[in-house]
């Protein structure tokens, strides 16, 4: 089920909550912990029922093994558990990738279905069995663990969140109690979202899939075509990403528990490193802190460093997608990662104050950021080496400028939403986190910049956003996927 | 700590009124502008709808005069058949999409204020014997088929098992969700469709019911059928086909069979067995109802098409043979 489905906004969610409030009202939390964990579930049914089991025996291996942890912190039984967890997500996500590049393995024709969210799962229970093997794991039972697991807000795409962020929640009052403060502040996000997704990005997207269906069809791309494209897909796959982010963030504080942030306004970022701190980030603290880290991070020389962010951003790419434009995509933010590092390094021993800045430094970073990342995204969107190649190209200006008439919307939509991504304030800032100590990252709270543009809890908000969500649900002509369920 | 409550209060009581302003905001957004879609149609839905709107006027009307030919097809009887041209009393029902379903409840409602005309000519291309194209984005959404005759086709459908019509739930949602007409409604403004639409509608009442689709001189691009594998007719179509024969053979009108011709181009792509399996079916329903069929599928040069399947400048050589091959058979029919 899709958050931008009439089923959803008008069926599940309003039933889930009513029942939900209903329950905690009473004052039976268990009961309403429960009906949580029965939605989510059915929830997740609700696209593929036949993939059900394999969440429950996701869920009920690391709960248990968990436990087991708990009680005896084997180093094998985590290498084993992380074992069981890579095998099932190289199984569905990666078999059908290496039946095709290992020819002589004696498998052909091998077509597996990619359970929705596995990706964000088996991430989710690999921090679990670890943060549970360094004791850094809240108490916690049965249903408890099934309700952070499940947790239907996120449970398809993320936030990557942590059980010792989720699980304390469950005491506090803010949960299981309807609390209008919470349900007004959660709607207003999870409007801002579905706005994010239906009006911006699949208005957007439709012109960057012209293209790049174009390109990947042999086509020669002109300059403009190829800029149009590639920024349409720019805009495309931030509206979408942090449309659903926001979506689940909304609708998680609807319900009254707060989820780490995602997206802190990327395209600002006057360099790459800058970038993935706000870009996707909870994926970032995850590879960071289990990955980058765990391979040795900064503390064994530089040569050393540069390797493991290289392995850190390979991990990323192919964690994506099962292709080589996806590792190509992680190679080059590697690459770009390195350069940066190397950079600040060089300045460092030049003897520059690198917390110093200056207006026209941190515009041209920006420019040069954005330049880099709107190329990397090329290898993402593209299916083929050849197509990425054709865009490339065509960017470069080899093809001719020209282009033809249905470029005209890429020309205008797409530079409009970047210039909305680099001016405009984000839905955090928009309308302000709630702060919470059991979050491991800082929450941005309102901006104090444009107190004007700040969301109150007024009529004429109340108008702004009606009208953005009934614009939204009637833009629901078809149900489009968010790009990042594919992951 | 009784300040702090105060604070708390007044926040929660302005996030509440927050949400009721909300909810209204939508609500009546909501009624205003399914108020205006359903009433203005005219002013929104794309150039087939007068043609529909006329076609279902001229069908329910009453009149005591009575046609000596009377068409109902799809879009390329509408284009192909010019009932100006006639020096007889002609009326083109054919319509954009239309299949035998609409077919057959457009002459039960024109026989209830008219009197049966002499000869009917049904005109339907293949492919609308094999699928339902548009039932919902015209026939439901144009308010075509008022509710008793759509629970008729559902209720035919379910019967027949026939999984042509799709999800049942169409239906509501063209009456409830105005997602179902952002589109047009954002086509409406684009395309001054308020006057353009009347003028679609000014077109149809003084030529008896004739359109052009495309009006280029030729056509290369290939039809529906030239698309298509196999020939395979859906059992709720070939059921609305033969409830429409029946009627018309009930009211002693002469049945005609008239396959609209088809570009060289797509000719030359038309699978054989495409045209066997067609031929094959005419035959039989010629043999089984006693209807008489004027031609099968048959090839024009591209130049006579103005789009890849209606004919623009072939319009009026077209008509006149189906005229003449209408009024010399009915001139010998014993039923005339």
């Amino acid at each position: 089920m899709l958050f931008n489905s009439h089923e959803f906004l008008f069926l599940f969610l309003p039933a889930t909550a009513a029942m939900f409030f209903l329950l905690g009202g009473f004052g039976r939390r268990q009961f309403s912990i429960v009906w949580l964990v029965a939605a989510s579930v059915f929830f997740y049914g609700y696209w593929n029922v036949s993939y059900v089991p394999l969440l429950l025996f996701s869920v009920v291996f690391n709960y248990f093994l968990g436990e087991a942890l708990d009680a005896d912190k084997k180093k094998w039984m985590l290498v084993g558990g992380i074992l069981v967890n890579l095998g099932l997500l190289a199984y569905f996500k990666y078999a059908t990738f290496i039946v095709e590049n290992l020819r002589f393995l004696p498998i052909s024709d091998l077509h597996v279905v990619l359970p929705i969210g596995i990706s964000f799962l088996t991430f989710e229970q690999i921090a679990y069995l670890i943060d549970t093997y360094r004791g850094q794991t809240p108490p916690r039972d049965f249903v408890r663990y099934c309700w952070f697991i499940t947790l239907f807000p996120r449970l398809i795409a993320g936030p990557i969140v942590r059980a010792r962020e989720i699980l304390p929640q469950y005491g506090k009052r803010s949960f299981g109690s309807f609390n209008t403060t919470w349900f007004a502040t959660g709607v207003t996000v999870f409007v801002i979202g579905l706005f994010k997704k239906v009006i911006c990005a699949d208005h957007v997207g439709s012109y960057a899939t012209h293209v790049f269906q174009t390109a990947e069809g042999g086509t020669a791309i002109t300059f403009f075509e190829a800029w149009g494209g590639a920024l349409a897909f720019t805009c495309q796959i931030y509206f979408d990403f942090s449309g659903y982010s926001d979506m689940a963030i909304g609708i998680a504080r609807m319900f009254g528990i707060v989820l780490p942030l995602n997206f802190d306004s990327p395209y600002k970022a006057c360099n790459i490193i800058e970038f993935w701190r706000r870009w996707h980030m909870t994926l970032s603290r995850f590879l960071r802190d289990y990955l980058y880290i765990s391979l040795g991070g900064d503390r064994k020389g530089k040569v050393r460093r540069y390797l493991n962010l290289m392995i850190t951003m390979l991990v990323a790419g192919l964690w994506h997608g099962a292709g080589w434009t996806f590792v190509a995509w992680g190679a080059l933010h590697g690459l770009y990662l390195c350069i940066n590092h190397a950079w600040r390094s060089a300045r460092a021993r030049f003897g520059h104050d690198l917390t110093r800045t200056t207006w026209w430094g941190r515009g041209s970073g920006r420019f040069a950021t954005l330049g880099a990342v709107v190329v990397a995204w090329i290898f993402f969107r593209a299916s083929s080496f050849s197509g990425a190649l054709n865009m490339l190209t065509g960017m470069a200006g080899m093809n001719g400028l020209g282009g033809t008439s249905t470029s005209l919307m890429g020309y205008f939509i797409a530079p409009i939403l970047l210039l909305v991504c680099l001016v405009a304030p984000n839905t955090q800032e928009l309308v302000g986190q709630v702060e919470d100590e059991s979050l491991d990252q800082p929450n941005h709270v309102k901006s104090e910049d444009k107190p004007w543009l700040l969301w109150q809890p007024n009529l004429s908000w109340s108008i702004v956003i009606g009208l953005m969500f009934y614009l939204a649900v009637v833009s629901l002509t078809e149900e489009t996927e968010f790009i990042y369920f594919r992951f | 700590m009784e300040v702090s409550q105060l604070s708390n209060t007044s926040e929660s009581q302005d996030h509440g009124l927050y949400l009721v302003g909300l909810l209204q905001c939508v609500v009546f957004v909501y009624l205003i502008t399914m108020l205006f879609v359903h009433t203005q149609k005219m002013v929104i839905l794309e150039r087939d709808y007068p043609m529909w709107l006329n076609a279902k006027r001229v069908a329910s009307s009453a009149s005591p005069s009575r046609q000596d030919l009377v068409v109902i097809g799809d879009s390329r009887a509408k284009a192909g058949y010019i009932p100006n041209l006639a020096d007889k009393k002609t009326l083109n029902l054919a319509l954009t999409g239309q299949s035998p379903i609409e077919g057959y409840y457009l002459l039960v409602n024109y026989l209830k204020g008219h009197p049966a005309p002499k000869n009917l000519l049904l005109s339907y291309a293949p492919y609308h014997l094999t699928m339902v194209d548009v039932f919902w984005e015209m026939s439901v959404k144009y308010d075509f088929l008022d509710y008793n005759d759509y629970r008729e086709v559902w209720e035919t459908s379910r019967r027949l098992e026939d999984k042509t019509l799709g999800e049942k739930s169409l239906r509501w949602q063209y009456f409830f969700l105005p997602s179902k007409y952002w589109g047009s409604v954002r086509h409406a403004v684009k395309e001054r469709r308020w006057k353009t639409n009347d003028e679609t509608y000014q077109t149809v009442v003084s030529s008896n019911g004739h359109f052009y689709y495309g009006k280029k001189s030729g056509s290369i691009d290939l039809n529906e059928e030239a698309e298509l594998k196999k020939f395979a007719t859906s059992r709720l179509l070939d059921a609305y086909l033969n409830m429409l024969i029946d009627l018309a053979q009930s009211r002693d009108i002469q049945v005609f069979w008239y396959t609209m011709p088809f570009n060289h181009e797509s000719c030359k792509n038309l699978p054989e067995s495409f045209n066997r399996d067609y031929e094959a079916y005419l035959s039989a329903l010629e043999s089984r109802k006693g209807i008489k069929v004027i031609q099968k599928i048959s090839c024009l040069p591209n130049t006579l098409f103005g789009d890849k399947s209606h004919l623009y400048l072939g319009a009026g050589a077209n008509t006149l043979a189906i005229l003449k091959a209408v009024f010399d058979v009915s001139a010998t029919s014993p039923l005339s």
